[in-house]
């Protein structure tokens, strides 16, 4: 068997209005100089991104919602195996930040319950535009529990520590779940080894 | 981007596997770790890697035939797929997205990875 290269495999999700920079939050901003035709055309599907937490290899699998997308249409099978959850609004754009409620509402109906969540008031390089103080963002934040920060795609403030904190916050759940299996771990362990050094 | 002259693979390969990592030839995003990915010689075209302003060769392709293999997308450090396209789904950079850098199968599992299109980074 080919050796995995990571510790743990975590899918993530980026959801939130259209134009509030989802897909900017996963690309190196860059004046658009390598914006290929036939890429841009297609679309991308997901990202595997690699970051270490704690000594651990992390591969990170983000999926990028599509911007038509609304909140009605986005289910249950969109949410299946997702761990966090990226809730981006626009903080020069109120009417994003007023749906940050029902996206919320929305992965509370359909994601799984321990799914990791995250707001982001993105955009925050705009401040003579600004719309939603910060203040706001952590209210809504602290009502629903969830862990918030403002980001710029742009500029790339708080991009990495968003992925890193939201990653490191479900590695804390996973490895508190294996430290509770780990008895019956041990046993699954020893009746491998065992059929290996039968085999061999 | 397209470079015509004939290029030796040999000093890439080491076991049949890269020698060295891959980066990105354009933002130097670390794509494959060394001795992950498996040398095929395959001839298998892929679409031009063109900006969007030369839009008008948007669909040209360019005839490649020497690959990284690489067994499921998790293997990459760092790599971009994209939607589907006639079978086939195709593989950019997750930083900068340029592309396609190579291809893969439906079910994300078979890689296929144009040395020519990535920077291989070999030390001596
Ligand atoms: N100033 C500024 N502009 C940004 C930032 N992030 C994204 N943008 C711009 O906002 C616009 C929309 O960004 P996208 O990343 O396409 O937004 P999206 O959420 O993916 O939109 P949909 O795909 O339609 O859902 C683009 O013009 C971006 O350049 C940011 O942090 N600051
Ligand atoms: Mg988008
Ligand atoms: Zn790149």
């Amino acid at each position: 068997m080919a050796k995995k290269s990571y510790d743990f495999l975590f899918k993530l999700l980026i959801i939130g209005d259209s134009g509030v920079g989802k897909t900017s939050i996963l690309f190196r901003f860059s004046d658009d100089a390598f914006n290929t035709t036939f890429i841009s055309t297609i679309g991308i599907d997901f990202k595997i991104k690699t970051i270490e937490l704690r000594g651990k290899k992390i591969k990170l699998q983000i999926w990028d919602t599509a911007g038509q997308e609304r909140f009605h249409t986005i289910t249950t099978s969109y949410y299946r195996g997702a761990m966090g959850i990226l809730l981006v609004y626009d903080i020069s754009d109120m009417k994003s930040f007023e749906n940050v409620m029902k996206w919320t509402r929305n992965i509370n109906e359909h994601a799984n319950e321990d799914v990791e969540r995250m707001i982001l008031g993105n955009k925050c390089d705009k401040e003579s535009e600004r719309m939603v103080t910060k203040e706001m963002g952590e209210q809504i934040a602290r009502e629903h529990g969830i862990r918030f920060m403002e980001t710029s795609a742009k500029t790339n403030i708080n991009i990495e520590k968003a992925f890193t904190d939201l990653a490191s916050a479900i590695l804390d759940k996973t490895v508190g779940r294996e430290a509770m299996d780990t008895s019956t771990r041990i046993d699954i362990n020893r009746k491998t080894e065992e059929r290996l050094n039968r085999c061999c | 981007m397209e470079n015509t002259e004939e290029f030796d693979v040999k000093p890439l390969i080491s076991d049949g596997q890269n020698k060295g990592s891959v980066r990105c030839a354009l933002c130097n995003s670390l794509i494959l770790n060394p001795g992950m990915g498996e040398y095929r010689s395959e001839e298998t075209a892929l679409p031009n890697m063109r900006k969007r302003k030369d839009a008008e060769c948007e669909e040209e392709e360019e005839p490649l035939s020497d690959f990284w293999f690489v067994r499921n997308v998790y293997t990459f450090e760092n790599v971009g797929i994209s939607k589907a396209k006639e079978g086939k789904k195709y593989l950019t950079c997750a930083d900068c997205e340029i592309g396609p850098i190579g291809w893969c199968t439906l079910a994300n599992d078979d890689c296929y990875v144009a040395i020519k299109r990535v920077k291989n980074i070999v030390s001596s």
